[in-house]
């Protein structure tokens, strides 16, 4: 998840664009899913954030 | 592959995240592989317990045809307490979805697509063009009106 958060962090800083990011299957269970969508939120900068989350 | 029911819990979760962290403007979109490993209409009633727990967006994995995109939009519009979800399209090369142009999308009901590694792809073949050049020629002159 740091390595995610990290690129995405990259990404939002360096675009000033809306990012959407893949959250794999959430990095876990319930507890991971949320903390998923925290880490994201806020390594996320502007614009609309998106999280895709897979079922498999 | 996941039951519905248990991935379904893991969206309502990170649905209740993002109102805490965000207050809802993070968006949270379920993606379903479905119709790839069981059917187009498991795909979409695994889309419909996803935006009853709390899902913005759907994306529908594994589609292959228009046909497939135009039903699973035309079952998931205005399903849901809020109207409706966005949908997301992945327009991959060498996926199984037919190339579909972002206009077609868009009148077919998606409102997002992506093109996960496509500029990935591009940058590689520059980075081989440029260090197969250098091999041939040794040097990157030819490369500068590029």
């Amino acid at each position: 998840m740091d390595g995610f958060c990290k690129i995405i962090k990259e990404v939002s800083h360096s675009s000033g664009l809306p990012v959407i990011a893949d959250a794999d299957t959430g990095f876990g269970e319930g507890e991971m899913c949320a903390k998923a969508v925290w880490e994201y939120y806020e390594a996320g900068a502007s614009g609309i954030k998106n999280s895709y989350f897979t079922e498999v | 592959m996941i039951s519905g029911k248990d991935f379904a819990k893991k969206v309502e979760i990170a649905a209740q995240a993002s109102h805490d962290c965000s207050g809802g403007e993070f968006i949270i979109c379920a993606r379903t592989d479905a119709a790839g490993v069981t059917s187009i209409d498991d795909a979409i009633a695994r889309a419909k317990l996803y935006i009853d727990a709390g899902a913005d967006m759907i994306f529908p994995e594994g589609l292959k045809s228009r046909e497939d995109f135009k039903r699973v939009a035309g079952e998931l519009k205005g399903y849901g307490k809020r109207g409706g979800p966005f949908l997301l399209a992945n327009m991959t090369e060498f996926g199984k979805t037919p190339y579909i142009s972002l206009d077609e999308f868009g009148q077919l009901g998606y409102n997002c697509v992506i093109y996960p590694v496509s500029t990935l792809r591009v940058t590689m073949k520059a980075v081989d063009d440029f260090l197969k050049d250098l091999k041939r020629l040794g040097n990157q002159e030819t490369l500068l009106d590029r």
